[in-house]
């Protein structure tokens, strides 16, 4: 006993960290209304990361960066290794849910006009994260070295390269050359498994630390004048969030309050990310065994195949580059990412000018019903 | 007065030194930057140009044309127009898929986002900015058809 006394403190000295301060930053009041999926489904592509980043490091275990061998290494990936397709179907599977549950979480924020004051520069930090995980899919599909994904590096970096200004030296710097080439697949590797984590790690915690700092944003429904109070706590500052003024009667009716409209993050929430989570996990399998993974034709850089079309998440813009000129193509695409990416600051400026008029709300819903209608209209043809 | 003169020197001595150190610290790191901006930027080559014999001039009656491959396997489209003879790139102006040689209709087809060029590479339709990249053509005193491609 007295050994593992001993051993505590040494651990205690050797590692001063006051247990307390975990269970203050665990125990954010979570606001009610986030016991609906809808509601959370922000912590999804989180955990689907985790699951990418772990199926990614295995597969990067059998996988040969190099034009020659690229696809004969996912085919010995797919074919030969021990659990090969089922890992490799399960990275492929939870690439898409992460795609998708990003672009639901990315609605459910606009629609609930999470971004406004003072969350605006979590909602951009939130705009990096969709487009990381765009970059992550077209990477990761360029890397099989099949027809696809010859001809989608292709097209997408001659995409880069139409930016205004910079996208000469942008294409040159993905592309490592003037047309895709040698160079080119080991640096989509690099991005890859090296660049894009990294920065999706730094967004990441970027992002949870915000809401962390600002809380989750409290539900305020029409009709309710009075705003409700909002159930944030700062890291340093104690539980309960709000300092009554009015004796310890009043702090008991807040203390109760706040009891009512939410409940902790841990363990309460965080138990039902754990069953999120298992529910995903049964999901990807159920995918990975009914629709595996499998492979196109070998790249052939000579011959562009007559049937072409990008991973769905691409459709809306493949079939906008169809619809549109060259230049209103590509720079369209880019004034659409721009509009995301600066919405926050836009939205202000449309309430200012319409104040009460749900400008915002009628925007948004004809850039999601675009965007939809284009991406079905492109699966059906 | 003196000890306002005092500390401007002072003053002016920090301002100086921050000046300085601030300047040597860019220059070091930006240094440093561009060094890494370069290795990762790929080197450019000049464009070398090398003349192929593609065909004979019997080959190509007026309205005729040929199919041939470049110096990197890539399909190229020899046209006897009436602007004289030109060598046609299949890679499509927009974002650079291979376009289909398509003889019955007589048109090039770029599968990717439906671009459309006539025999001359002129664009019929859809969304390429450009018509398709033509090459230089010479003929020798022997009918010989060469074409002056670019290296790969």
């Amino acid at each position: 006993m007295q050994r593992v006394a001993a051993f505590k403190q040494w651990f205690a000295d050797s590692f001063p960290f006051d247990p307390n301060l975990l269970k203050e930053i665990s125990s954010e009041p979570i606001p009610n209304h986030l016991k609906r999926w809808w509601y959370a489904i922000g912590g999804t592509p989180l955990y689907l990361f985790v699951i990418q980043a772990t199926t990614g490091i295995i597969l990067t275990f059998y996988y040969v960066p190099d034009p020659a061998e690229a696809y004969n290494s996912v085919m010995h990936i797919t074919t030969q290794v021990r659990f090969g397709w089922f890992l490799r179907s399960i990275h492929k599977w939870s690439a898409h849910l992460m795609v998708m549950a990003v672009m639901l979480h990315v609605i459910r924020v606009f629609f609930t006009a999470a971004y406004r004051k003072p969350r605006e520069l979590n909602w951009m930090f939130g705009v990096g994260l969709l487009m990381v995980t765009l970059g992550f899919g077209f990477t990761g599909y360029s890397l099989i070295y099949e027809q696809i994904s010859y001809w989608a590096a292709v097209v997408g970096t001659n995409v880069a390269e139409a930016t205004p200004l910079v996208g000469g030296l942008l294409a040159d710097f993905i592309r490592g050359g003037p047309e895709v080439g040698d160079n080119t697949l080991t640096r989509f590797f690099v991005l890859h498994i090296g660049v894009l984590p990294t920065v999706m790690v730094l967004l990441l915690a970027m992002h949870v630390v915000q809401i962390r700092l600002h809380g989750v944003t409290h539900l305020r429904h029409e009709g309710e004048d009075t705003p409700s109070v909002e159930l944030s706590v700062r890291v340093s500052a104690p539980v309960s969030p709000v300092r009554p003024q009015g004796g310890e009667a009043a702090a008991v009716q807040e203390e109760e309050r706040v009891k009512e409209e939410s409940y902790p993050f841990f363990p309460d929430h965080f138990y039902t990310e754990l069953i999120v989570g298992l529910s995903l996990t049964f999901l990807l399998t159920i995918l990975a065994l009914i629709y595996p993974a499998h492979m196109g034709d070998p790249a052939n850089p000579l011959v562009t195949p007559e049937h072409i079309k990008p991973e769905w998440f691409f459709y809306a813009t493949f079939r906008w580059l169809k619809l549109t000129s060259f230049q209103v193509g590509v720079v369209g695409t880019m004034v659409f990412l721009g509009i995301l990416l600066f919405w926050p600051f836009i939205d202000r400026a449309l309430v200012r000018r319409w104040p009460g008029r749900d400008v915002s709300f009628w925007l948004g819903v004809i850039g999601f019903l675009g965007f939809l209608i284009f991406t079905v209209w492109e699966a059906m043809v | 007065m003196t000890t306002q003169s005092e500390d401007n020197n002072v003053g002016r001595r920090g301002f100086l030194k921050r000046v300085i150190m601030g300047a040597g610290l860019i220059l070091g790191y930006g240094t440093g930057a561009s060094y890494a901006i370069q290795f990762l930027l790929p080197r450019k080559r000049k464009a070398k140009f090398r003349k192929m014999l593609v065909a004979s001039l019997s080959e190509l009656p007026p309205n005729g044309s040929k199919s041939f491959k470049d110096l990197s396997g890539r399909e190229m489209i020899l046209v006897n127009s009436d602007a004289g003879l030109k060598a046609i790139s299949t890679t499509c102006t927009h974002l650079g898929c291979k376009a289909y040689w398509e003889a019955d209709n007589d048109r090039f087809f770029c599968p990717c986002h439906d671009g459309v060029f006539d025999v001359n590479g002129q664009v019929v339709s859809g969304p390429p900015p450009r018509p398709l990249d033509s090459y230089d053509v010479e003929v020798d005193e022997n009918d010989n058809v060469f074409v002056l491609l670019l290296e790969g």
